[in-house]
């Protein structure tokens, strides 16, 4: 997630480079040739290239919309996930009846807090496609390790756990069945969270969505300097350039918050969330918290 | 509890998004083996120390999970150099130098980052392009490639990459690419002793080969760059092992190939020089656990 006030040129200038390059040769040539070359026959009416340019904006304001939706869904969810892991925290060390004379309960509860921890590191690597297990081995034993390296889904895997784990309290430690049944609640609400983030990642805007803005922008920007030069002479490949410019800068916005997981600048910070919940949750065990994450160059990750 | 590192890594940084993106790698590599992590940034005299020091902190947060990460802080006017005498001072297996984006004049006219350190280093480099798909950090490592060069002798880095291989429970696949019949073939020929035929070129790597099950040869005929791609989709490599005569051209600007950013795997280029690293620290080193665990945040100047 970019947190900073302005972007730094050499960040954006490598994504827009070859578009605008090729399109500032396309605006010199036709500028040259009309008014050096004398070939007027390219000069188009402006004023039709002025409606369809007022199309295209609200296309791409319709499309840049959309994407939006999607991020801010995405960081929702996160910020969902953090009150979820708190209230799961507070309801195993309040809710499972703790005996001071028995070290089993609070083993219990200390396991169920600290598998939530591993259940959000888990699922950040799920979304972005990373291995999880190098970070889940400082709390989780190596033959747990060994049974979650069957799973396909390691974050519903260790849901699955966390819930055998309350069954085990119900039946050996005497958790009350209306109090499991409110924290499996909180259990069922985290799967939501989980689903509701698989869903933006595996279905993609529609293609059309992408293809077309991105064809009809290149499109315009491409039919510009024959709308411009007429007007401009030698002056259209400036005019054009920057036209072009936030044309090309409104259809790459769109297209860069469309995925809020991919491990991008665009992200959903949930390097930075996670750690929020694990300190949130060690400090709630009584442990030494790890320290916070700021944001690097701007960038909050 | 961690164990002893059997993987060294080195990984400078500049906090671009290559650098956070290579995290995904590094948790693949810490998935089978105990790595090792120092992440070294460097920042020129006189910047504010502190904002920098906090910036390094908040870098690839995920990477306090690992068994030891080291983070430096160095200030230095020279990047190379002074990451160069990092890596002097320890021993590290690899070196994580990820393609940047790079302005398009500044690449044509300098050498890159990765080139300069390559020049100063012994130690393997590990470099990935734009084009590797991120789904190939979601997995382990199952196929390790090494282009097989035959204009000089590649028995230790074959043997570098049969041991990585087998630490990895990797299957090895040695790939050589014979030139296609052209004129200049036969000058180039004249200055080299390297098989122009196939089958010749297949029996002298079987004979290098390390004698070990899992080990597949691929011969092509034809472009080194396009055959390539195509060679390592079919053995589906998540890594590949290149001579740094491979990985390196240009006499006035020692500029890292393009052709490997273009690769659809990370690449570990192994240096030329009297090879400091003849086996992986994982070869030798004996694994023992021990309990604690090591993050430390060091200035260095």
């Amino acid at each position: 997630m970019i947190v900073r006030d302005h972007l730094p040129w050499f960040r954006v200038w490598p994504q827009l480079s070859r578009q605008l390059v090729l399109l500032f040769v396309l605006d010199t040539t036709v500028a040259v040739l009309y008014v050096v070359g004398g070939a007027t026959f390219l000069a188009v009416p402006s004023l039709p290239l002025g409606m369809v340019g007022s199309a295209l904006s609200i296309f791409l304001a319709f499309r840049t919309s959309s994407a939006y939706d999607r991020w801010w869904e995405a960081r929702a969810l996160w910020g969902r996930l953090v009150n979820l892991s708190r209230t799961l925290a507070r309801q195993a060390l309040t809710l499972i009846p703790a005996d001071h004379r028995n070290d089993q309960t609070r083993a219990l509860q200390r396991r169920l807090v600290l598998l939530q921890i591993c259940y959000v590191h888990a699922l950040r690597c799920h979304l972005r496609q990373q291995m999880p297990f190098a970070e889940l081995r400082q709390w989780l034993d190596a033959e747990t390790i060994a049974q979650l390296r069957q799973q396909a889904n390691v974050p519903a895997a260790l849901l699955l756990m966390m819930a055998e784990l309350l069954r085990d309290a119900h039946e050996r430690h005497g958790l009350d069945p209306i109090m499991w049944a409110a924290i499996d609640r909180t259990l069922t609400d985290i799967t939501d969270v989980q689903g509701g983030c698989e869903r933006i990642k595996n279905t993609p805007m529609p293609k059309q969505y992408d293809y077309f803005p991105r064809l009809l922008v290149s499109f315009f920007c491409a039919l510009l300097p024959f709308g411009l030069v007429e007007g401009l002479g030698l002056l259209t490949p400036i005019a054009s350039s920057s036209l072009s410019l936030i044309f090309i800068t409104l259809d790459r916005i769109g297209r860069e918050i469309e995925q809020p997981f991919e491990n991008t600048v665009q992200d959903t910070p949930m390097t930075s969330l996670s750690r929020t919940i694990e300190i949130n949750l060690r400090q709630t065990l009584g442990e030494r918290a790890p320290r916070e994450l700021y944001p690097v160059s701007g960038f909050l990750y | 509890m961690y164990s002893v590192p059997d993987l060294r890594i080195l990984f400078p940084t500049s906090f671009s998004d290559a650098c956070f993106q290579t995290g995904r790698a590094i948790a693949q590599l810490a998935d089978r083996c105990h790595i090792s992590l120092t992440i070294v940034h460097v920042t020129r005299p006189g910047g504010s120390t502190a904002a920098a020091y906090r910036e390094l902190e908040s870098f690839l947060g995920e990477a306090d999970h690992y068994d030891h990460c080291r983070r430096i802080l160095i200030e230095s006017d020279c990047a190379p150099a002074a990451i160069a005498d990092i890596a002097s001072q320890s021993r590290f297996d690899l070196v994580m130098t990820p393609a940047s984006d790079r302005l398009g004049l500044h690449s044509l006219l300098a050498p890159s980052f990765r080139g300069r350190l390559l020049g100063r280093f012994k130690t393997p480099m590990w470099t990935s392009g734009a084009t590797v798909p991120a789904g190939r950090f979601r997995h382990r490592i199952r196929h390790v490639a090494c282009l097989v060069d035959l204009d000089y002798d590649p028995s230790s880095h074959l043997t570098l990459a049969s041991a990585f291989a087998a630490r990895f429970d990797a299957r090895l696949h040695l790939l050589h690419v014979v030139p296609s019949i052209s004129e200049g073939l036969l000058l180039s020929a004249l200055e080299g002793d390297r098989p122009l035929h196939p089958e010749v070129a297949r029996a002298q790597i079987l004979r290098l080969a390390p004698s070990r099950p899992g080990v597949d040869l691929d011969v092509a005929i034809g472009e080194r760059a396009g055959d390539l791609r195509r060679m390592l989709a079919r053995c589906e490599a998540d890594l590949m092992f290149v001579h740094q005569r491979q990985a390196a051209r240009g006499v006035v600007f020692s500029r890292f190939a393009r052709d490997l950013d273009r690769l659809p795997c990370p690449v570990v280029c192994l240096s030329d020089r009297d090879a400091e690293l003849d086996r992986w620290t994982f070869e030798w080193q004996q694994r023992t656990d021990t309990v604690g665990v090591e993050n430390e945040l060091v200035l260095a100047s």
